[in-house]
């Protein structure tokens, strides 16, 4: 399959036009975002808001390089990510595996399903002292709670993902005179891959959050950490800079995954969006 | 299969785990002291709900949740509609959402109690802020993603402004913004229960630290349950008012599918 | 396909008063009334009846894919009770019969990765197969980046790489325009020249399997009985414009076509209570 000719042209005077409607269409965004800020400044360096509540943004961008340059920061970080880490591949191990089996095993998803059921409501904030009780305040505990939250979306659909599979393609296994194993390697699992990684995608946004309640709760490290200790010490600007941190970290985190789903689901994409003739 | 059937079915695994629990913890097998008896957990769990601490608990926790998810449903449906109906607003606000978003909800508590200080208000402030959210995207994207075609009828009967908002746009976003409004409670009550856990002193969440903190554990598993119950019912709560006030979305979508 | 001597005594594949019932709750389907029938060696055997009279069930009770309610399959003389090797569906939905995951060549190697060969073996037989339907030069590529005529050739690409020995086509060509099902005709008619193997046809396309078979067995609608055999007595190489305009191809199909409207007149005559459905 060759590009049509058209794609193959240098960008010319012709996405001139096209680039500056995009920044047009961005800028009212833009502006009033500085406007805020600038109205942030203003109001706090002339008094109008309490500093102790709102420092100057430049102070708190002040601030934030300097926990970020003296490694203070990006050492929280690394904790709180290293614990979403652990906790997310926890939550897919089991989470996958049981789901590929309980999505294949009719007898399995019958006799689960209802304990699934009946875990999967309960909040994993509400779980998190149950498991401080069970593992005390260390990473265990940590790893286990955001573990607990991630597990049930990576669960259920994979399970769906399995179930979803069509059973042409099973049949077509079953003709290759494949194993279960190989069915369930070569066949299953790829099929189920989109809603696998859709449930991963949710459970980044979890484990991310449960990190920090967890943090938060009990522990000396950490951006949930960094950001109530800083409340606390009254150290506002580094409260503020955690908190810039964690927006920047959220967005980082969702565009990755984006970007890792998007290469490993290529095949998916296309052909979704592509008709049979 | 009869439907009793299938719930004895189902009910059997779980009544098995509990078994198992129950006589691990009776023959001395795990410790008594951090995982009680399923048996001690349901027996005191309705004694605790009716008298004692508990349910001035669920109250305080319910009346946060009230004010925040009150509070976020209004702001979110109004400016979320506003920002889809005036474009220019949508425009200026789009990038402030969009700088927003990625920051988990609970990253504002030190903030809240630093603007509030550790009572009601700090919890009500939290939860609307985390609630905001999925009712404001919803109602956004809920009035945009309106079928094109039904501007278009708008149009041929000259429905006017007004009149195509209120008969024909406000109807078709109903479903999302509902299903917005539905997480948004259940996010409600999660922060609720995580700010009173963090920084409360009073509400489910506090509670939960407090028993947990004095190794109460047969009432600490009751406060777990109690907010999965809570959850439970307000899920169960929205859905049935969902059905009620949507019934004519579900017959329609379930005529697509088929 | 594998070339060379048959082993002669025996058909390959028969079929012996297969029955099959559907119980769905309270409703009781009759697919299959009785069929028996054989396919020899190498025979090119199509079924034609009108859509819904029970030819799926039928391949999918040959396959091994369901068990009959009664009669049996039996492939080089051993029952047929899972899908026995050497044999090969290819489905009319090529679309969910191939994996969207893998390259051209990933899902021709698919038939492979279940045996023993070696890997530069497989390679090579994969490559043989895509170049028999003229998909050489697309291995790198994605199902969804071709037409449908291209991927049921893949599939038939990947039943060749399999070596099957029968092959079990479910109206493989009725999603397709008419011009590419002339195409793929034709490419079917060709590989059989170079590597003859036995193939079920089934189609409601009383032309098609006209132009295709060696013999024809016209089955009835549900419950699927066979009303009908006729042997193709049209020589090879066949041609869409010559066969097609031979008066004996006429005869053959007016024969079936006539026999289907009598059967089906017979039927919706018939008095209800004698177990005949419409």
């Amino acid at each position: 399959m060759t590009a049509p000719e058209s794609s193959r042209r240098p960008r010319t005077r012709a996405q001139g036009p096209r680039l500056a409607r995009r920044a047009a269409a961005g800028a009212p965004g833009l502006l009033v975002l500085l406007l805020l800020l600038v109205l942030w400044e203003l109001g706090s360096r002339g008094g109008w808001l309490p500093i102790r509540f709102f420092p100057p943004v430049t102070a708190i961008l002040a601030t934030f390089a300097r926990v970020l340059a003296d490694g203070a920061l990006p050492a929280h970080l690394g904790m709180t990510l290293l614990r979403m880490a652990a906790g997310g591949v926890l939550a897919g191990l089991v989470g996958v595996g049981l789901g590929l089996l309980m999505g294949y095993v009719q007898g399995l998803h019958r006799a689960l399903r209802p304990l699934v059921e009946f875990l999967r409501p309960m909040p994993p904030v509400a779980v998190l002292p149950a498991l401080i009780l069970l593992l005390g305040i260390g990473e265990r505990m940590k790893v286990a709670v955001i573990a607990f939250g991630c597990v049930w979306p990576i669960l259920l659909n994979t399970v769906d993902g399995v179930r979803g599979v069509h059973p042409i393609l099973l049949e077509v296994a079953r003709n290759f005179r494949f194993s279960h194993g190989a069915t369930l390697r070569k066949i299953v699992f790829p099929a189920a891959l989109p809603q696998i990684m859709a449930g991963l995608r949710v459970s980044l946004a979890i484990a991310f959050i449960l990190a920090l309640v967890s943090e938060m709760v009990g522990a000396t490290s950490g951006l949930g950490f960094f950001i109530i200790f800083a409340q606390r010490s009254f150290r506002v600007g580094e409260m503020y800079a955690g908190m810039v941190l964690l927006a920047i970290t959220g967005y980082a985190l969702n565009a990755g995954f984006l970007w890792v789903e998007g290469r490993v689901l290529a095949w998916h994409r296309e052909s979704a969006g592509a008709v049979a003739v | 299969m009869s439907r009793g059937g299938g719930l004895v079915r189902g009910a059997l695994p779980v009544a098995l785990v509990l078994g198992l629990w129950e006589a691990a913890l009776r023959n001395g097998l795990v410790g008594r002291l951090r995982l009680p008896p399923p048996s001690a957990v349901l027996a005191e769990w309705p004694g605790l709900l009716v008298s004692g601490e508990l349910p001035g608990h669920v109250l305080t926790t319910l009346r946060a949740w009230a004010e925040g998810f009150a509070l976020a449903a209004s702001v979110g449906v109004a400016l979320g509609l506003l920002m889809a109906f005036v474009p220019a607003v949508g425009a200026m606000l789009s990038l402030v959402v969009e700088v927003l978003r990625p920051m988990p909800s609970v990253a504002t508590i030190p903030l809240a109690i630093q603007l509030f200080g550790l009572g009601d208000a700090m919890k009500v402030a939290v939860i609307a802020y985390a609630a905001l959210w999925p009712v404001l995207l919803n109602s956004l994207y809920g009035v945009r993603g309106v079928e094109p075609r039904l501007h278009d009828v708008a149009r041929t009967f000259h429905l006017g402004w007004w009149r195509t908002v209120s008969r024909i746009l406000l109807p078709a976003a109903l479903p999302v913004i509902a299903t917005g409004l539905r997480v948004s409670s259940r996010i409600a009550l999660i922060l609720a229960v995580t700010a009173e856990l963090v920084a409360g002193q009073r509400g489910l969440g506090a509670f939960l630290a407090e028993t947990q903190l004095a190794v109460r554990t047969s009432e600490m598993y009751a406060g777990i349950l109690t907010v999965a119950a809570l959850g439970f019912g307000l899920n169960a709560l929205f859905v049935a008012l969902e059905r009620r006030v949507l019934a004519w979305h579900r017959g329609a979508t379930a005529g697509e599918a088929a | 396909m594998p070339a060379g001597p048959g082993r002669g005594d025996g058909p390959l594949l028969e079929v012996q008063g297969l029955h099959k019932v559907f119980e769905t709750g309270e409703r009781r389907t009759e697919a299959i009334g009785s069929l028996t029938f054989r396919v020899a060696e190498r025979e090119f055997l199509a079924i034609v009846g009108p859509s819904g009279c029970g030819k799926t069930t039928l391949l999918r009770c040959v396959a091994g894919l369901s068990r009959p309610t009664s009669g049996r399959v039996l492939l080089r003389g051993r029952p047929v009770e899972e899908p026995p090797p050497g044999l090969m569906l290819v489905f009319q939905d090529y679309g969910r019969a191939l994996c969207p995951w893998r390259t051209i060549l990933g899902n021709v190697l698919l038939a492979l990765e279940g045996g023993r060969l070696p890997r530069e073996a497989r390679q090579a037989r994969a490559l043989e197969a895509l170049r028999l339907v003229g998909l050489n030069g697309f291995q790198g590529h994605y199902p969804w980046e071709l037409s449908g005529g291209m991927q049921q050739r893949l599939q038939i690409a990947r039943a060749l790489a399999y070596r099957a020995e029968i092959l079990l086509m479910d109206e493989p060509f009725g999603s397709l325009d008419a011009l590419t099902r002339a195409e793929l005709e034709d490419q079917l008619l060709a590989i059989r020249a170079s590597h003859p193997g036995a193939i079920l046809f089934v189609t409601h396309d009383i032309e098609e399997a006209v132009y295709l078979a060696d013999r024809v067995l016209v089955v009835s609608p549900r419950p699927a009985e066979i009303v009908a055999e006729l042997p193709i007595g049209l020589p090879r190489p066949r041609h869409q414009i010559r066969t097609r305009t031979d008066p004996r191809f006429v005869e053959y199909r007016t024969a079936i076509l006539t026999r289907i409207w009598t059967q089906s007149e017979a039927r919706h005559a018939a008095p209800l209570g004698d177990g005949a459905t419409t």
